[in-house]
């Protein structure tokens, strides 16, 4: 089996109880279970995948929604390509709070050029929706982002949400880089067009 | 010597090998699509005019003549030569008689062109026939040649058969005898033409002929038997290369010199750099007289016009050495050894210690830092309090002081650097500019840039005590004994750290605050010692504080009433917040095991007083914050108050790191899943611990609407107010058994005060104290390395003007690799440290050529004022030009010096060279000096001359077709080799 050419480190953030785990787990596992507790802290699934014909490994790391739980999660955004922001379009507020999820972003997050994907979560609960697909794609527009809407509970767009979001990142320049690649630049060696003993200056 | 041309040669005795061999080079030719192979046009329009600016190409394969290997090789100058398309051979085919008559190969084309002479870099045939794609034969068995008549005879007979068989215009070789001795005959075959190519190499030259009159002579008595043939029409191209190998006439002290002498002023923070030997071993002067008619010059054994002042074309080449000693990188190189010694600190200064002991080191170390080092087995080894005296490297107290004070006391301008970070400081670059150039300024804009790209590296900010702590040890490894001394110097600084640390002293030169994850390491280690300092001294602050009011533990709770506390944004104000957060937290529960656990056991940690407070809870509250909002408590109706919080630890990367690492390895197993978020409830448990005791009678309800308000679905009431559908927890909250509700039921209430200390300062402080000393020397290194790389980068950088045309890039790209590099976790440093060498060398380089060629010419004294004017402007307007040759021989194997002799740079190179002559001369006749060379001594005798003939010329008869002749002659010191190419018409004759 050929090896992965690359692991993505990938956040999933977003307000507490909009969904996050709930779409970590029907991505990595197919499933979808209603006696999930609210995460505690972080949790942490990795998944491979191909893109482009090339696998790619997944690090996905899960963070807890709730505002005490910031500081520590945050510690954690070193590093990522990718981020996940979810909202839920049951519930307006938890749409208002992404501005502070990419301030946070913005603040923690290393990569300057991180790929952010913004996921409306959970419409499959047609009769609640509070947030119209048309505001999520504006908002994402705004803030130069991917857009999804989605749902955990009937699997509606999710693995296709994560691919989308490798691809990015895959085309994004600067990003990340293959496993052993060395790129040269040399500054005192000209290269010898001929390789071998025969090439001669003078004779 | 003997006629080149071959019968043809048919010997049926061995008719199957012959055949065989034969046929596997045809099949080759047909293979590699040569049969049709036609040239793209003259060749100038292809490369850049010479053979030696393409890209050369080739491809090999192997064949075998009975049991003897051999391989074929096609060299060829990308480009020039195609196959020919099906429609033009077809044309072809209906023209062909014509084509014969109207163009020659175009082999034969080359070996007549002017624009493929004394290419700068190409294979020894293309050299000598300036030809553009051909075959060669080379053995492929060991130190097996082809050395005999009779197989150099074969060999081309079936080759000659190979290439008109298959068509194929390509000349093709065959390498004779050793490799080394660049000998080869060869054949070219094409519109009825053959073309031999011969060599003759002697290691001594025939009188005469080493000059162009012996050689003309020599060239038309092989073409026509008579030397006296005179309407023979030779072009004749000439080259002669001089050289300069000694450079012992400059003066010894232009050479850069950084001295190690532990004895002299040990310069911190000043890394070495430059080339500590001659970076350059050769400059070559090529003159050349390309063209030329034969009568043009003169140059007989008596009397010669080609003197280099008379040359039309002149041309530079400089040889390296390769793998000079330069400073920087033997500095870091060396330093680069220790991230392999996985040695302890104890094994390192053991061994120091037991063959000699300094018994007033212990007294040094009283004086400067009062270390109390616990580790045992080194205390003991270190603090030796009665052996014998024996002064040595670092254990000297002068030298010791002078590390110590410089890693601990910060000088008075580092500070302000420090404090000014992120505003650009020109500094003393920018006084030095007053009256510089705009140029200069550019330049020191330049160096500004990169040392602003510097600055976001992960290392440490620049003159913080972690820089200077990485240039101290490093210096100490280097200056007082290795490893040894570096083992020792860290010991030391890790003591005078624990004397801050057991003291409360602030550790200074560093930013304040949690630990900065886009520094190193050690940054992030010092920040983190501070964050323990700090606590601690807030608490015994409090605690002497409440010793001296003797406030009774009721009126404390209603303290917070008065003042509430900032626990929420700790960056206000200095103790005050955290004195709150803080207060009184109890030291005995500091165990690493997580919070649940602890309790779930019922290990009492608070007096049997709190206990009744769980009873009658709404008569006690304690640790309240502020009131959240207008919420009321669902049992108790009273007003929902904010606890008091514990701030969570500050971390270090490898902390974070290995918690991540621990719950990475309990996530991957499904069944533990539940034991992550356990690993990581303290902070969560301890915030229920501190909401149960701020607001009693409080249930998990009322603590999730605080805490996760998303969670609590709120009653709806109807237009009275009367609530139609209760409040209810989300559905997640109230799953039995979860982890939520396990924790608020173990949870008790308890203010901060009592609480178990999220962040056990005492206790971070000592595992970070004894993680550095019991440290392996690799493990310190590693510490140490991200600043000593950006001090060395930023040497290189502030010479980055200094370098070859390609620098800036060169240097930028280094900068950005390093950024990559330092986030791993293991940098590899090795590569960065090569990369930078190169850089050095670079620099050295061009230096080393600046030095040579821009020597000033002294200005006669009687010069009046104009004329001294005009020199002046002259000198400046040359300056301008050898940069630029310098800039140009750092990139290109061959340099063309315009206007040749005449030029500026054709005057300092002129000078260059007169001055080893001088310096040559003055070795027998002192009556040289300064005085101006005649013409004639202005150069030493050439190291080569080149020759190459060439004409047009019927041959075997006068009813031939005419072909292309051509003699290639190079004359060196050991050498005189002629390479012949003669064409003969083989359909007219
Ligand atoms: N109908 C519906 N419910 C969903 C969907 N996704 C999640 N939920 C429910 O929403 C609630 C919250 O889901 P979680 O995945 O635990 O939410 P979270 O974002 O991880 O929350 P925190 O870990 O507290 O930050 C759960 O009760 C899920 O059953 C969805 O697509 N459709
Ligand atoms: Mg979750």
């Amino acid at each position: 089996m050929e090896e992965a050419i690359t692991t993505l480190k990938v956040l999933i953030i977003g307000e507490a109880d909009v969904g996050k785990s709930c779409l970590l787990l029907r991505f990595v596992e197919d499933t979808f279970d209603t006696q999930l507790t609210s995460t505690i802290g972080f949790d942490h699934k990795s998944k491979v995948i191909t893109v482009f014909d090339n696998k790619v490994k997944l690090s996905l790391w899960d963070t807890a929604g709730s505002e005490r739980f910031r500081t520590l999660t945050a510690s954690y955004y070193r590093g990522a390509q990718g981020a996940v922001l979810v909202y839920d379009v049951t519930c307006r507020e938890s749409f208002e709070k992404l501005d502070s999820w990419l301030i946070e972003l913005e603040t923690y997050a290393t990569h300057k050029n991180i790929v952010k994907m913004l996921v409306g979560n959970k419409v499959d609960k047609h009769e609640q929706r509070q947030v119209t697909k048309q505001e999520g794609i504006s908002y994402a527009r705004r803030h130069q982002m991917l857009f999804v809407e989605a749902s955990a509970r009937t699997s509606e767009n999710v693995t296709g949400c994560f691919e989308e979001l490798v691809a990015k990142i895959l085309h994004t320049p600067g990003l990340w880089t293959k496993k052993n690649d060395r790129e040269n630049i040399t500054l005192t060696d000209a290269p010898d067009n001929l390789g071998d003993g025969s090439v001669c200056g003078y004779c | 010597s003997q006629d080149p041309s071959l019968p043809e040669f048919k010997d049926f005795t061995t008719a199957t090998e012959w055949e065989k061999f034969i046929a596997s080079l045809e099949q080759l030719i047909e293979e590699w699509r040569l049969p049709n192979i036609v040239s793209t046009g003259p060749l100038a329009n292809v490369s850049t005019g010479a053979l030696g600016g393409g890209e050369w190409k080739s491809r090999s394969e192997t064949v075998s003549f009975a049991s003897f290997r051999m391989m074929v090789t096609r060299h060829y100058l990308e480009g020039s030569t195609k196959e020919r398309s099906e429609e033009d051979q077809a044309k072809e085919a209906l023209e062909e008689t014509e084509e014969y008559q109207e163009s020659l190969p175009f082999a034969m084309d080359d070996l007549l062109s002017f624009t493929n002479d004394f290419p700068a870099k190409a294979h020894f045939l293309v050299r000598w026939y300036g030809i553009r794609d051909f075959l060669l034969i080379t053995p492929d068995m060991g130190d097996d040649t082809i050395s005999t008549v009779d197989r150099q005879k074969m060999l081309l007979g079936s080759v000659c058969t190979a290439l008109r068989n298959t068509n194929c215009q390509l000349p093709f070789f065959i390498q004779m005898h050793h490799p080394q001795e660049k000998i080869a005959c060869g054949v070219m075959c094409a519109q009825g033409f053959h073309c031999y190519f011969n060599m003759v190499k002697l290691v001594h030259t025939p009188k005469g002929y080493d000059t162009l009159n012996g050689l003309l002579t020599l060239f038309k008595n092989k073409l026509c038997n008579s030397s006296f043939y005179t309407h023979l029409p030779v072009d004749v191209s000439i080259r002669f290369t001089y050289m300069l190998d000694d450079w012992s006439f400059f003066d010894l002290n232009s050479i850069p010199s950084h001295s190690l002498d532990v004895d002299q002023v040990i310069k911190f923070g000043d890394l070495p750099m430059g080339a500590g030997v001659e970076p350059i071993s050769e400059f070559r002067l090529m003159v050349s007289w390309p063209h030329l008619a034969e009568d043009v010059v003169n140059d007989s054994i008596a009397h010669s016009d080609l003197v280099p002042a008379n040359a039309p074309e002149w041309c530079v080449t400089i040889k390296y050495v390769s793998g000079p000693y330069c400073y920087l990188e033997n500095y870091l190189g060396e330093f680069e050894t220790v991230l392999s010694k996985n040695e302890s600190l104890d094994l390192v200064l053991g061994s120091m210690l037991s063959d000699d002991i300094d018994p007033e080191l212990a007294n040094v170390m009283d004086r400067l830092a009062e270390p109390k080092v616990r580790v045992p087995d080194l205390a003991a080894s270190i603090m030796p309090s009665d052996t014998r005296e024996k002064r040595r490297r670092l254990t000297d107290d002068e030298i010791l002081i002078k590390f110590m004070n410089y890693i601990f006391i910060p000088s008075i301008d580092q500070e302000t650097v420090l404090s000014s970070s992120g505003h650009i400081d020109f500094g003393d670059i920018s006084t030095a500019l007053g009256s510089q150039s705009a140029e200069k300024l550019e330049e020191a804009d330049e160096v500004e840039k990169f040392k602003e790209k510097l600055r976001a590296l992960k290392t440490s900010s620049k003159n913080s005590i972690v820089w200077r702590l990485s240039l101290a040890l490093i210096e100490a490894y280097h200056t007082c004994g290795g490893i040894e001394g570096l083992a020792l110097l860290w010991v030391k600084v890790v003591g005078e750290l624990r004397h801050h640390f057991e003291r409360g002293y602030i550790i200074s030169s560093i930013e304040p605050g949690a630990p900065n994850l886009g520094m190193c390491l050690l940054h992030q280690k010092i920040q983190m010692l501070n964050c323990c300092i700090e606590t601690r001294n807030a608490r015994e602050l409090r605690e002497s504080r409440k010793q001296k009011k003797k406030v009774p533990i009721d009126r404390m709770a209603n303290c917070h009433f008065k003042m509430p506390p900032q626990s929420e944004n700790p960056t206000e104000g200095e103790n005050s917040s955290s004195d709150e957060d803080f207060f009184e937290c109890s030291d005995s529960t500091s165990t690493s095991e997580p919070v649940g656990d602890d309790k779930s056991e019922g290990t009492p940690i608070q007096s049997p007083d709190d206990f009744k407070t769980l009873d009658d809870a709404p008569l006690s509250a304690e640790g309240r914050s502020k009131p959240f909002g207008a919420l009321k408590l669902l049992s108790t109706d009273e007003q929902m108050w904010v606890p008091v919080c514990q701030q969570p630890s500050p971390m270090t990367e490898d902390m974070l790191q290995e918690q991540a690492d621990a719950i990475l390895k309990l996530a991957s197993d499904p069944e533990c899943s539940k034991m992550t978020a356990r690993l990581q409830s303290a902070s969560l448990f301890s915030d229920m611990e501190s909401f149960k005791a701020a607001n009693p009678g409080c249930q998990l309800a009322d603590f999730v609407r605080w805490f996760s308000p998303r969670d609590w679905t709120e009653p709806i009431r109807d237009e009275k107010g009367e609530i139609v559908k209760a409040g209810e927890l989300s559905q997640r909250m109230t799953i039995p058994g979860n982890m939520w509700q396990d924790l608020w039921e173990q949870a008790r209430p308890a203010p901060t005060t009592r609480q178990k200390r999220l962040f056990d300062d005492t206790k971070e402080g000592e595992k970070i104290l004894h993680e550095l000393i019991t440290m392996s020397l690799s493990d310190i290194a590693n510490l140490l390395f991200p600043c000593i790389i950006q001090c060395g980068l930023e040497k290189i950088c502030e010479s980055v003007h200094k370098g070859p045309r390609d620098m800036i890039p060169f240097m930028e790209h280094l900068i950005e690799k390093t950024k990559q590099e330092l986030r791993m976790r293991r940098p590899n440093y090795k590569d960065l440290i090569r990369r930078m060498y190169e850089a050095e060398i670079g620099i050295a380089r061009a230096e080393s050529l600046r030095q040579k060629l821009f020597r000033k010419e002294e200005p006669e004294e009687t010069e009046s004022s104009l004329k001294r004017y005009l020199a002046m402007k002259a000198q400046e307007s040359s300056t301008v030009s050898v940069e630029e040759l310098v800039l140009d021989l750092l990139d290109k194997p061959e340099v063309e010096i315009r206007g040749g002799a005449k030029s500026a740079v054709g005057r300092a190179i002129t000078k260059l060279f007169e001055n080893a002559q001088k310096a040559k001369l003055e070795d027998t006749t002192l009556s040289t000096k300064s005085r101006r060379l005649p013409a004639s001594q202005q150069f030493p005798t050439p190291i080569g001359k080149e020759f190459i003939l060439r004409t047009k010329y019927p041959r075997p008869s006068n009813n031939s077709r005419t072909g292309a002749h051509r003699i290639y002659a190079v004359i060196t010191g050991n050498e005189f080799r002629l390479a012949g190419a003669f064409t003969e018409d083989m359909l007219f004759y």
